[in-house]
């Protein structure tokens, strides 16, 4: 603690614009925290209704041949990491860096090509020295279809075109707003559940219908993906940020008191030295 | 008394429609499907059009639809998935 009279008066000062800098960060992260949320409390029972749907056709329509359950016999893993673009949200990076890095380990290093998006994951990947398919930076968290639709499309183009046989997607899961969790899907190759056998009758055939569901549950299941880790880093920043404002508040106080202690200190100080002179003036 | 099903319309954004229903007209790719309750198993693509839900109290309700979309009827579950606009 400085001492200084002046030195606590441009504490206060560089303390009190900190504040001011971290409570609009946080009211910038409520707000597209809010956006985002919404997107994915409307999405949820979407995606939910469409997995079993899907899953309960796919069961009865095992035997389709399509590329996307045989699978391509290639050993290589694409690994496609969802981290933010920027910092300042607490552990939310350090997580899912750090769960990513445990799954890279336990395939083989060697193995594993990774498609980032968010520009901290890509840097963790640069800097150890992994296999970059492709990135997608600058995003800062905001949705929207065109994203999902290129995203999709180029993980089961690096699927069909043999440069993987199976995508996972590491991403941090929003379960509410303390509880986030790294977690681990796979994405490709789709995988027929072993249930029992509903006979359904369709319109038109059946193999049409599964062939229209499939890049529909592909860009559905990104979707949630996208919109579960997008809304966990917002949730993640206005924590940090929110923590980061009453920090500052808190410093702010205790260092207001020492000011007022300090000039006061300093006050009573002239007062003897002015009265001691007087008494030996008069003396 | 008809007997009733439940019935569920979603969008990529919200719920349009959930709750019990008596009779379901939907639009089908090969023409328009009704839906009564104990209805067998079913998946149909559906089309743009318009989607009449009846409630068990007689009121009709109808739907616009300007999007393509799927429907599945399993145990008296009725579930139409709309694609985005």
């Amino acid at each position: 603690m400085p001492q200084n009279l002046r030195q606590i008066k441009n504490r206060i000062r560089v303390i009190d614009n900190a504040h001011k800098v971290t409570s609009a960060m946080e009211m910038i992260s409520v707000t597209k925290l809010n956006r985002t949320e919404k997107l994915l409390r409307g999405f949820r029972p979407y995606f939910l209704k469409l997995d079993t749907i899907f899953n309960r056709i796919i069961g009865d329509q095992n035997k389709l041949g399509s590329p996307f359950f045989a699978g391509n016999g290639f050993k290589d893993i694409c690994l496609c990491l969802i981290s933010s673009d920027s910092g300042l949200c607490g552990v939310h990076n350090t997580e899912i860096l750090r769960f990513a890095e445990d799954f890279i380990k336990s395939k083989g290093a060697g193995r594993v090509k990774v498609v980032a998006i968010g520009r901290r994951g890509l840097n963790h990947c640069k800097k150890y020295g992994y296999q970059v398919l492709s990135s997608y930076t600058g995003l800062n968290g905001r949705y929207s279809d065109d994203l999902c639709d290129k995203i999709v499309s180029d993980l089961t183009g690096i699927f069909l075109n043999g440069k993987a046989g199976e995508v996972f997607i590491a991403y941090t899961n929003f379960k509410t707003a303390l509880i986030r969790r790294p977690t681990l899907v796979k994405f490709l190759k789709l995988e027929a559940p072993k249930a029992d056998e509903i006979k359904y009758i369709t319109e038109p055939e059946a193999e049409e219908i599964v062939r229209g569901l499939i890049p529909k549950y592909l860009f559905a299941k990104m979707r949630l993906i996208l919109l579960e880790a997008f809304t966990a880093e917002h949730s993640a920043r206005t924590i940090a940020m929110k923590m980061a404002t009453d920090n500052a508040e808190e410093l702010s106080t205790k260092l207001l008191l020492l000011r007022n202690k300090v000039r006061q200190a300093n006050i009573t100080q002239d007062m003897l030295e002015i009265i001691s002179s007087a008494e030996a003036l008069k003396g | 008394m008809d007997k009733i099903f439940h019935i569920d319309i979603l969008t990529p954004q919200e719920t349009i429609y959930s709750g019990e229903g008596v009779s379901m007209v939907v639009p089908a790719q090969l023409g328009y499907l009704g839906i009564l309750a104990d209805h067998a198993p079913l998946v149909a693509n559906i089309l743009p059009g318009k989607i009449t839900v009846r409630e068990p109290s007689g009121n009709p309700r109808e739907f616009a639809v300007m999007n393509k979309g799927i429907l599945e009827v399993f145990s008296n579950n009725a579930s139409i998935l709309l694609d985005n606009a």
